[in-house]
């Protein structure tokens, strides 16, 4: 098993005809991805890498039941983009796109609650079940360089160090059930509280790797819900920035989930809530991989 | 994200009609002499800089006549006020304020969408009335409109207690700020207070309104708005990060964010928002503060990479240099390193004794290692070795060259 995405997912391609699209089709193909359509407008008929192109997502999925939509759409299209996939009813939208505006996040947010669709994104780099399915940027050519299967799950805020978690952790020998880059917008439509239920309920995985970042209450939720008991499986957190708390406030990295405002988001709050609540937290990044095997050992196969 | 200067933002609400109190704008003391004589009545002088606490850093003065408008003027005129220097002042009408009220629209994480605060006590930092009086606070999650319907916002009011006319003024400013939230692609837009007068008349003294960057693809208008020389959101821009502005300004197909730290001896390009942030955190946690931060989004960066190579190399009291970034799943690195070696060879940097530590990992990490090894001494680490690791390096190897 593994959560979300699996060898049998069915994917459409939004932007299909675009260089990065078409580049990352070939790679996620390869990995076994069963992309079996792609959405262009004014291309209908031809075909990118054997997968057939339509003009949109509705007479797309009229042909092609789906599962995902990947949308391969710079940030100044996504929200039409996005809306088309969420009033065509795919279940789950990956917005990979950087710098969408936090107006138009919303209202795409605001629309997939009303239609039951799961967005995860935007600012995402993609998502990997390895050995089975990857999509958007995760993993690119080689990806067996980075992540192989196994028991962990990864969720991360930043889609570099999401890779940098799976590549610690392939090297000392753990491999990863599922690893889901979901953003480091202020705004994402899927967040740790979101995830960590499902990789619950996965028989794969036995646990997970938190990497979060300043702002944001998304790691205070995170420990809202593990200190509940909802999630048993034992869960291994990092979170990056402390050093920031000691800078002038108004100064950000770029994320824009990176500012700290109205009191919560410091990542030393962070840090204590989930210890509180029963993570394991690192202090290191090098210790993240330890960790795990502490976690593994807590919770065996 | 870019906060406005007051005038601005007091000038964004006008448009919309929220009632503001009347202002204008003063280089001079003389120029400040004759709008407090237009205006009539005491008036305040407010220092015109982007940055918050003007109160506190004494940046805002309550005068009685237009003398001594003129002689605040001069105090403030040249004056640095949270590292800004004042250029500019703003001239307001003062108000015989009765009550405060605090109100801000902006976004929030948990709800995933637009939010309104509200409270009936105003007049103190939003962070001592969330931690002190955390009931007195209204937050409204609306949906992402184009208006926020006139029910959402009597509701607000009525929860935040008020009766009466002032219920039904107060809705009315609530949705005519939402409407420049919206319009102006705005992330925060923050009144505080916003003042009742001896009249029973609602209006605004002062605001707060910050631009959303990520949307300035489609405001043009932003350009006149916003000084281009302008600030990284607490101080002005150093001339080195003036220069990296050029720099990013020379190809659209990659955006460079750069901060400057004076009292850091570490030049760290390091890429990728997290990486940066460990790379930050580790440095801390060794007694360093880098010199620099630099991140690149993906596009045609080997020019840009050899550029700002040169110039940050050329900021004084350096003792090493690390970059490199997490391990990249697609991007090929040795674009990168091709123009960061360029760099240093045209530098002459050798790096037995100025040291430079490279991180890279990920496709085209055999091109990197082979392009490092034209550049002597340089200590090349790919994925075998932690990016906190690299970070002890570089430091063990500055810290030989401290003075």
């Amino acid at each position: 098993m593994s959560i979300l995405l699996d060898e049998h997912s069915r994917i459409l391609i939004q932007g299909i005809t675009g260089q990065q699209a078409r580049t990352h089709l070939k790679y996620m193909l390869k990995y076994g991805t069963r992309v079996v359509a792609g959405v262009s407008p004014g291309k209908a008929g031809f075909e990118v890498e054997g997968v057939p192109v339509y003009d949109t997502v509705r007479s797309a999925v009229r042909q092609h039941p789906v599962d995902i939509a990947v949308l391969f759409i710079p940030a100044r299209g996504a929200r039409d983009a996005a809306l088309e996939a969420i009033e065509s009813e795919v279940p789950l939208v990956l917005l990979l796109a950087e710098g969408v505006p936090h107006h138009d996040t919303a209202q795409i947010l605001g629309r997939a609650r009303v239609r039951g669709v799961r967005i995860i994104g935007p600012n995402a780099q993609g998502m990997i079940s390895p050995g089975k399915a990857k999509l958007g940027g995760t993993g690119g050519q080689f990806p067996d360089r980075i992540y192989m299967p196994g028991p962990v799950g990864i969720i991360s805020r930043s889609g570099g160090m999401g890779g940098e978690i799976g590549s610690a952790l392939t090297h000392q020998g753990i491999g990863q059930s599922t690893y889901v880059s979901i953003g480091g917008d202020l705004l994402i439509g899927t967040t740790f509280a979101d995830l960590l239920p499902l990789y619950e309920s996965d028989p794969q995985t036995r646990t997970v790797v938190l990497f979060g970042e300043p702002g944001t209450g998304h790691e205070e939720a995170a420990a809202e819900l593990i200190g509940s008991r909802k999630i048993t499986k034992p869960i291994v957190v990092f979170i990056a920035g402390e050093a920031l708390e000691g800078l002038p406030r108004g100064m950000s990295f770029g994320h824009t989930g990176g500012l700290i405002a109205r009191g919560i988001g410091s990542p030393s709050r962070k840090k204590r809530l989930l210890r509180e609540a029963g993570a394991l937290v690192a202090e290191r990044f090098t210790e993240i991989p330890y960790l795990v095997e502490e976690a593994l050992r807590r919770r065996p196969a | 994200m870019t906060r406005l200067l007051e005038h601005q933002s007091l000038g964004l609400l006008e448009a919309a009609g929220v009632p503001v109190a009347p202002f204008r704008v003063a280089r001079t003391p003389d120029a400040a002499d004759a709008v407090a004589r237009t205006l009539q009545g005491p008036v305040m002088v407010k220092a015109l800089v982007p940055a918050g606490g003007r109160q506190k850093a004494g940046a805002v003065t309550r005068v009685d006549s237009p003398a001594e408008a003129a002689a605040a003027t001069a105090k403030l005129l040249g004056a640095t006020i949270g590292h800004f220097p004042v250029q500019e002042v703003l001239v307001q009408k003062c108000l015989d304020i009765r009550e405060e009220y605090f109100c801000a629209l902006t976004f929030d994480s948990e709800v995933g969408g637009p939010v309104v605060l509200f409270s009936a006590a105003g007049g103190v930092d939003i962070e001592e009335l969330v931690s002190h009086r955390p009931e007195a606070l209204v937050t409204r999650a609306v949906e992402p409109a184009v208006e926020l319907p006139g029910f959402v916002a009597l509701e607000i009011a009525e929860a935040a207690g008020l009766k009466g006319q002032r219920l039904i003024d107060v809705a009315k400013v609530l949705t005519a700020l939402y409407t420049v939230f919206r319009a102006h692609d705005a992330f925060l837009v923050e009144v505080n207070p916003l003042a009742v007068d001896a009249a029973g008349t609602v209006v605004v003294p002062s605001a707060v309104v910050t631009l959303d960057s990520q949307a300035d693809f489609r405001h043009p208008e932003w350009a006149r708005l916003v000084d281009p020389a302008g600030s990284n959101g607490w101080r002005p821009l150093t001339p080195l990060e003036r220069r990296l502005g050029e720099i990013d300004a020379t190809d659209p197909t990659s955006a460079i964010r750069f901060n400057e730290f004076t009292e850091g001896h570490i030049a760290c390009m390091v890429t990728g928002g997290g990486s940066g942030l460990v790379v930050f955190d580790h440095l801390a946690r060794l007694g360093e503060t880098p010199a620099t931060t630099f991140d690149i989004t993906p596009g045609r960066v080997e020019e840009k990479m050899y550029l700002a190579t040169k110039a940050i190399l050329g900021r004084p009291g350096l003792r090493g240099l690390i970059a490199g970034g997490n391990i990249s799943n697609f991007i090929p690195i040795d674009v990168k390193v091709r123009g960061v070696v360029r760099a240093l060879r045209e530098l002459g940097v050798n790096a037995h004794e100025f040291p430079v530590v490279f991180r890279y990992a990920g496709p085209g990490v055999e091109t990197a290692r082979a392009l490092s090894a034209e550049v002597p001494g340089v200590d090349f680490c790919d994925e075998q070795v932690s990016l906190e690791a690299a970070v002890e390096r570089i430091v063990r190897r500055a810290a030989r060259r401290k003075p």
